[in-house]
């Protein structure tokens, strides 16, 4: 008997860690694996399928109707809004369920750092927990945006989309889209809270060079949910709410720290021919690395693209788009006529490749820059001089005196953000009736809740 | 020496001659008798694995001999008998030399006759051994022996005594008694004597006894050969069949060689109606193709809960010689080998296996070595495999191109309008497909790919030994070639078994070793030969395509050319070694207890290449940078386990029979694959690596590792009261790493009762009834058939990487409250045995309750949750089978049998509890348009599609039924409704067994009745035939049996519609079939005199047809990717 008890009575012979996967206790046992956990937050978010391209320079920007793409070509079912078409209901269902999963991280990540305390000390473990509510604030209030109401005085009461706080089986329900306001705004709180001492507040973003050493917590701060990009976020939300007053005081923030965030010099973009700052990197309050940005040029911006493939404006739409500017920086240092494939017509450069492949500013997806925060306090109050501020930093003159400012700031909006996915959002959120037709030069496509509504996945509903 | 001569007296069918001579030169330097008959062995397993048809004709010489010698040397008189007789002599010349003069005188005496007279007065003696006489000096006779009585007792394998063996002594036939009731028995012996001791299905026992011997302990071994009595559970646990309250079955390796010579799965599907092979449509007869198997039903819903390493979840766990195996080892197992097969079905037998027992357990258990002068065995298996083409019912030529005109191949339409500009150009190509139609072409591109695969098998095996040592060793190997041209298996495998027996100790050690390269045909899936037109011809397989040219819409299409991606030298195969040792240990303490452990270590390596040419037309729009490519992938495996085991057996007071197993074990199975992929050959490449242009781009070496350990802890007991009341009892807890990280350990039980109603006393009256068993048994079993981290969250890198480095994300969030999947299962059964064993019936209902299933569900995607492991449901399979067996001719003494069998299972599989949790299973279910559904109060074997009303005379459309019974023309995916199961009602097999003497005939018929299948001839071929598929040649059916004209009453829908149809109940049909699945006939020349002179104590030939016939009452393609094949098989047998 004695000599067969042995081989059960030891537990530890079951205790196997996989060693092809990494296990939750491995992974929380070390600062390095909870810097990973978190880092491969930020990274899956930068990958093609959400804000490497998706959410930023190709579907939703077709949405917003920036680029000519007519009935043949292969996106025309999202230009025309169809969101029966199989292609267009699969994107949809991909952008919800990826943007969830990144969500299930972050909640994954909050509830460890709680299951295994002592690993990191107080202070790191605020920014850690800090940039983590920020991400989930940030995800989600994007999803809020892109499939629930029109958030307008009426339909803010409208179910939208459901919000996660935590990793498990439970399905939560699906909130009126005012209630997830109310859960996108209190993550922003506390992550600002834990975001107290952000170094950012007083080392500044701190980009370091391309063979610096890379402090997890203190270098590249604009790559990170920072201190600012939670505030900047803060006003985005508020506006969006229609709460211009507390819209402002955050914008006001930031902006009273735009040191932190220098504007792009001349020299950047305009004279340093192989290597020009095309993202204005150094403007950005948040932004990610996609590996993925050059193949997703070469796939969708190169000039030597079928038409059927290639996403460019209407040479005309463009011209008017930057009012035949050729001094603003976004215009002629960004869209090049190349000749290249017989196009005649500009094509988009702004992520194009750089000569110099260990440029800090390669791979950089812009997600939220200074420009929106004087954007946002200009809206909020009624204050034409914050416009001018951004339109001389690109090269423009001040506006007239009579300037009507809402016109102007939807100009601003659809110059500014090419490629970045902001303008679908600015119309939404105006709920505007008509936008520029991308299809001839003149003229408008007609808008209304359907369209601005996407609907919600199968995936989501038919397991509910 | 005149060996040559000797042979050339038998006629041998094939000549051998130069072989002959070989052997000639080989014996002239050998001189002695011993040597020479092991030469004679050597000698002719040598012949007979060359030439294999042997003939042998008694020698042409008279045995009687004249002799009239006076004062003649002996030498002289050998001479003149050798001339006469054909004998040869044997001797030495000192022999020879202590001879006296012979004087003899005799006319036409017999051999033995004239050697008496020869011998009479010399100093000599001889014997006689096959055609040799053998001259030795005479010994002095011995004096006469002391004689003594001796006591004994015999024991069986558990120490309990057995009453009723047979003991004698050998070479005397008068001196015999058998034991009492307590085992015990009294016996006169002398010094020397041999006693032997016999119990029908234990092994006999030869025991030299000594001078001053009082008490003989006999203890028997089973006899493998004839199981019967035993149930060999495969743990080292075994129980007498009579006392056992579980449902099992045994076979021997001889009955399961009776069915076929292929493996021992086509045999167990025959003999066992439990035993259910799916038959597999997509692969067919692939030799490289594992068998799906089940016995009582599924368990579990197959889900993506698998890892790589896992295996099916409800396939059966399969036991060699004590460990588990994998379905790999078991199919490419030398039948040869085999001893005995034993299948546990329900709880009391399974439920020592705890939580991987649910799907039943086949307990294989090898030969061992026997005892006795080396006994060397040879076996030689042939098949011919012919592909079986039957299902197809293809188009021809004129058929084919008629065809494609009424369904608007060759009318120009545009989605919205006709326009006769292009319809010149259709015309044209109508015309030129006529010409060639007109010419006579008319290829039959089905047997293009295929051929008649000539397969062989040669095994030898040889054991021998004496009481304490005893030595087996074997080789085989197997070359299979398939039915599709270029696709084969090569195996081979070589053991060598020891045992060691030293007074209460016993050792055993088998060591395997095997390896196997299994190679897919170049012709890649069948279907591309099936869908290849009758009109283009196959004389240029070096043509890319067979045509180029428009479609009805003027859009460009490519016809491929089957042959061509054939031609290229690409590589699918696999290679495999493997190597495993066991090691046995058995201590009997005393007679109650006996203490056992064993060992055994395994480790195997397999690695898979693949290479596509270049010039594949897959490449055809890929960069030159990526053409052509090359994977490479390798697993490894290494495992070790291990088990000790304290077995008590006790009768006590002669009433109360127990025998209980106390036992722990543990296992640990290590896995890991590697796998790259390199692209970018030149087009001249012979697919190896080094050549590529660089790896694949963007990708990454893909690895997966796998540690799975288990272990248990299992106490089991048996008992019976005066053989006529029974019960079993066994409680197992198991641990696994594949258990929720909360719940290691499980525990599994299981009880059972029986009753021998034939060892009552108001039953001794009624002699015709042998056996009346009835047994009824519970309890619960585990399937752990799943991925091993299922229970807790992992997470992984991929590629990516930023400013800060890489990062890791959530590759499955766990779920450590997982309760493992167990089984609870109920069986009752019983066994008749009537009119002295003529008539046997074995019954069994049983039922299966899977409660919770484990289920990959998918929830809502906000949950950021895919196929999440979550307990659902339950499954409920209630079933019976019963197998009749009846003797009309039943003389065993005589060796004449005659006995019919038949069996039959049947049974229902239920889901419930699902309570609507896998809506989105259903949801992706109709989305990939599959036909199955979890639903609650329906079953995994159920058809779902939308009821049809079949085809309106007056449209040519198809009419489908509402759920709110209104007819419509509009298909909803709502409609869907069960119209059928692909569970048959009953299915078995009837056998006929003849044996008369050294013959025997085995034929095999299984049948099916009332199942229903989907045609996916009459959906694929019939119709939905769209406009790319009218390129394909089609089934007859769609020209003939397809709607034309208002009015026609048509199974299938117009002729001109290309559009999609939908699955519908009218491609649901009602199957009963019948097949051949084997026919053997076999001889054994057994107890033949040649036998003897040939150094053969055993030969035996069989023949078989394996799937011989087949009959249906559908009209269905069979074999989609590969071919079914009939087959035919010889093989042969030979003891030496």
């Amino acid at each position: 008997m004695t000599l067969l008890l042995p081989m059960v009575s030891c537990k530890k012979w079951l205790d196997v860690q996989p060693e092809d996967k990494l296990t939750e206790k491995q992974l929380y046992s070390t600062p390095a694996g909870i810097a990973e956990a978190l880092n491969g937050i930020y990274l899956d978010m930068g990958k093609t399928k959400l804000y490497g391209a998706t959410l930023t320079s190709t579907l939703m920007d077709v949405f917003a109707q920036r680029y000519n793409v007519g009935t043949l070509h292969n996106l025309t079912k999202y230009q025309t809004y169809t969101y029966t078409d199989k292609s267009v209901m699969a994107d949809l269902d991909a952008i919800w369920t990826n943007a969830y999963v990144d969500v299930v991280n972050v909640n994954k990540l909050i509830k460890s750092l709680e299951a295994y305390p002592g690993v990191l000390d107080s202070k790191s473990e605020a920014i850690f927990k800090g940039e983590a509510y920020g991400l989930r604030a940030f995800l989600q209030f994007d999803l809020l945006r892109m499939y629930g109401p029109v958030y307008g005085t009426s339909d803010s009461t409208k179910v939208s989309i459901p919000y996660y706080t935590t990793a498990g089986t439970a399905v939560n329900d699906i909130l009126p889209a005012n209630q997830v306001m109310n859960l996108v705004i209190a993550d922003l709180k506390k992550a600002e809270q834990l975001l107290t001492n952000d170094p950012v507040r007083t080392t500044g973003v701190n980009t370091p060079g391309p063979n610096d050493n890379v402090n997890f917590l203190t270098s590249g701060r604009n790559y990170r949910m920072n201190y600012f990009a939670v505030k900047g976020l803060q006003a985005r939300v508020y506006l969006y709410r229609g709460d211009k007053i507390s819209a402002a005081a955050a914008a006001k923030t930031v902006i009273d720290n735009a040191a932190t965030f220098p504007w792009i010099t001349p020299g950047k973009i305009l004279s340093d021919k192989a290597n020009p700052d095309r993202v204005f990197s150094t403007e950005l309050l948040f932004g990610l690395q996609s590996l993925d940005m050059y193949e997703n040029y070469r796939d969708n911006f190169s000039p030597d693209l079928q038409d059927k493939q290639i996403l460019a404006p209407l040479d005309a739409r463009l011209k008017t788009t930057y009012e035949n500017n050729e001094n603003d920086y976004r215009y002629n240092p960004e869209w090049i006529l190349t000749g290249i494939g017989g196009k005649s017509y500009r094509t988009f450069f702004k992520y194009a490749d750089l000569v110099d492949k260990t440029t800090i500013y390669r791979y950089v997806m812009p997600l939220i820059r200074l420009s929106e925060m004087y954007y946002i306090a200009a809206e909020a109050y009624g204050d034409l001089g914050y416009l001018n501020t951004v339109r001389n930093k690109r090269g423009l003159l001040n506006l007239p005196a009579g300037a009507v400012l809402n016109t102007e700031l939807q100009k601003e909006y659809q110059k500014e953000f090419f490629g970045e996915g902001q303008l679908w959002y600015y119309y939404k959120r105006r709920n505007l009736s008509s936008i520029p037709n991308p299809l001839s030069s003149t003229g408008n496509i007609s808008m209304n809740a359907t369209k601005y509504v996407f609907p919600l996945p199968l995936s989501e509903t038919s397991p509910r | 020496m005149k060996f040559n001569a000797l042979f050339q007296r038998r006629k041998f069918a094939c000549a051998a001659n130069f072989l002959m001579l070989i052997i000639d030169l080989i014996l002239q330097r050998i001189k002695t008798a011993d040597q020479r008959k092991f030469i004679m062995r050597i000698n002719l397993i040598f012949i007979l694995m060359t030439t294999m048809l042997l003939q042998v004709s008694a020698g042409g010489y008279a045995q009687r001999i004249t002799l009239n010698s006076t004062n003649a040397s002996l030498q002289e008189v050998f001479k003149e008998i050798r001339k006469q007789s054909g004998y040869d002599f044997v001797y030495t010349n000192p022999q020879v030399k202590m001879a006296k003069p012979v004087n003899i005188h005799v006319v036409k005496a017999s051999l033995d006759e004239v050697l008496q007279a020869c011998f009479a007065d010399q100093p000599l003696a001889y014997f006689v051994e096959d055609k040799t006489i053998i001259i030795k000096i005479k010994v002095p006779q011995l004096v006469q022996k002391q004689q003594a009585e001796v006591n004994g007792i015999v024991l069986d394998e558990a120490g309990r005594p057995i009453a009723g063996a047979s003991i004698r002594v050998k070479g005397n036939i008068s001196r015999g008694t058998i034991s009492n009731k307590d085992g015990r028995f009294r016996i006169n012996a002398s010094e020397h004597d041999i006693v032997v001791v016999s119990y029908i299905g234990y092994i006999s026992q030869e025991i030299k006894f000594k001078a001053g011997q009082q008490e003989l302990t006999v203890k028997l071994e089973i006899a493998e050969n004839n199981m019967k009595n035993v149930v060999v559970t495969g743990t080292g646990i075994t129980r007498n069949k009579n006392s056992f309250t579980g449902a099992t079955a045994s076979y021997t390796g001889e009955q399961l060689r009776a069915v076929s010579n292929q493996n021992i799965i086509q045999g167990l599907r025959a003999l066992d109606p439990s035993f259910i092979q799916i038959e597999n449509n997509q692969f067919g007869s692939n030799p490289n193709a594992l068998p799906n198997i089940e016995i009582r039903g599924k368990t579990s819903i197959s889900s993506s809960l698998q890892d790589q390493f896992a295996s099916d979840p409800n396939q059966p766990l399969f036991i060699l010689d004590g460990f588990e195996t994998s379905l790999r080892t078991i199919v490419d197992l030398n039948q040869n080998r085999v001893a005995s097969v034993t299948i546990l079905k329900d709880a009391a037998s399974t439920a020592m296996y705890g939580s991987k027992a649910s799907n039943g357990v086949v307990v294989i258990e090898t030969l061992k070595p026997r005892q006795g002068q080396m006994n060397l065995n040879y076996t030689s298996d042939f098949n011919i495999e012919m592909p079986d083409l039957k299902g197809y019912n293809m188009m021809n030529a004129a058929e084919k191109l008629e065809f494609e005109r009424l369904s608007g191949r060759y009318t120009y339409f545009d989605g919205t309008s006709n326009a006769p500009i292009y319809q010149l150009d259709l015309d044209s190509l109508y015309n030129v497909h006529l010409a060639e139609v007109q010419r006579g072409v008319n290829t039959y591109w089905l047997n293009v790919p295929v051929q008649t695969g000539f397969s062989q098998r040669h095994s030898i095996y040889a054991d021998g030994g004496d009481d304490a040592l005893r030595y087996g060793v074997g080789l085989s190997y197997k070359k299979t070639t398939g039915a599709m041209k270029g696709s084969g298996r090569n195996d081979w495998a070589g053991n060598v078994d020891l045992s060691y027996r030293k007074g209460k100790f016993n050792f055993s050690n088998k060591l395997y070793i095997s390896g196997y390269k299994a190679d897919e045909s170049p012709y890649g899936s069948f279907t591309n030969f099936v869908n290849a037109n009758p009109y283009y011809r196959k004389d240029s397989p070096n043509e890319r395509y067979l045509e180029v040219s428009g479609d009805n819409a003027n859009k460009w299409y490519y016809v491929p050319n089957p042959l061509y991606n054939a031609g290229l030298n690409s590589i699918n195969d696999t290679k495999n070694i493997a190597i495993q040792n066991n090691l046995q240990m058995i201590i009997d303490v005393s007679r109650e207890f006996k203490v056992q452990g064993a060992i055994q270590v395994q480790k195997g390596s397999t690695t898979q290449i693949n290479f596509l040419s270049p010039l594949n037309t897959a490449f055809d729009d890929t960069s030159i940078f990526e053409k052509g490519s090359y994977r490479n992938s390798r697993t490894n495996n290494f495992n070790y386990n291990g088990y000790l085991m304290l077995t008590y057996g006790k009768v006590f007071a002669g009433t109360h029979s127990l025998t209980a197993n106390l036992r722990t074990e543990m296992r640990n199975d290590d896995n890991d694959n590697i796998t790259f992929d390199a692209v970018g050959f030149p087009s001249s490449s012979n697919g190896n690596p080094g050549f590529a242009y660089s790896y694949k781009p963007n990708s990454k070496p893909l690895t997966a590792l796998g540690k799975t350990r288990t272990n248990a802890i299992l106490a089991s007991a048996n008992y019976a009261y005066k053989s006529r009341y029974l019960a079993d009892f066994s409680y197992r807890y198991d641990g696994s790493t594949a258990f929720g990280a909360n719940k290691k350990y499980s525990p599994y039980l299981s009880g059972g009762v029986g009753w021998n109603i034939h060892n009552e006393q108001f039953m001794k009256a009624i002699h015709w009834i042998n056996v009346l068993k009835l047994y009824a048994n519970m309890g619960t079993t585990g399937n752990q058939n799943f991925a091993s981290v299922s229970s807790i969250s992992t997470y992984g890198y991929d590629s990516y990487i930023n400013l800060f480095g890489q990062g890791v994300t959530l590759n499955s969030l766990g779920n450590p409250d997982l309760k493992w999947q167990n089984s609870v299962q109920t069986s009752l059964g019983t066994d008749i045995v009537m009119f002295d064993n003529r008539f046997t019936i074995n019954a069994n209902v049983y039922q299966k309750k899977t409660d919770p299933l484990v289920v990959a569900v998918d929830l809502p995607s906000s949950t950021g949750i895919k196929s999440f492991p979550m307990n659902v449901g339950l499954l409920n399979t209630r079933g019976v089978e019963a197998s009749i067996k009846y003797s009309p001719i039943y003389r065993p003494a005589e060796r004449v049998l005659w006995t019919i069998g038949l069996t039959g299972t049947s049974y229902t599989s239920k889901y419930d509890g699902f309570n609507n949790k896998l809506a989105s299973l259903n949801t992706k279910a109709q989305n990939s348009n599959s036909l199955t559904r979890y639903k609650d109060g329906y079953g995994p074997q159920d058809i779902w599609a939308v009821p049809s009303m079949g085809i309106d005379p007056g449209t040519g459309m198809e009419v489908f039924l509402k759920k709110d019974g209104q007819y419509t023309f509009i298909y909803d995916p709502n409609d869907i409704a069960r119209v059928g199961s692909t569970q048959p009602k009953v299915e078995g097999v009837f056998t006929n067994m003849v044996s008369y003497k050294g013959f025997n005939f085995n034929l095999v018929i299984r049948y099916i009745l009332g199942r229903d299948v989907f045609n996916d001839a009459l959906y694929n071929k019939v119709e939905n035939i769209n406009v790319q598929g009218l390129v394909n040649n089609q089934d007859k059916r769609a020209l003939y049996d397809r709607w034309k004209q208002p009015g026609d009453i048509a199974q299938f829908k117009s002729i001109s519609l290309t559009t999609t149809t939908p699955k519908s109940s009218r491609f649901v049909q009602n199957e009963n079939m019948l097949s051949g699945e084997s026919v053997s006939f076999g001889y054994n020349f057994q107890g033949r005199k040649w036998l003897n002179r040939l150094g053969l104590s055993d030969l035996r030939v069989n023949g078989y047809m394996n799937d011989f016939f087949r009959v249906s009452t559908v009209q269905q393609e069979r074999g989609i990717d590969y071919p079914f094949a009939r087959s035919v098989s010889f093989s042969l047998n030979a003891s030496f």
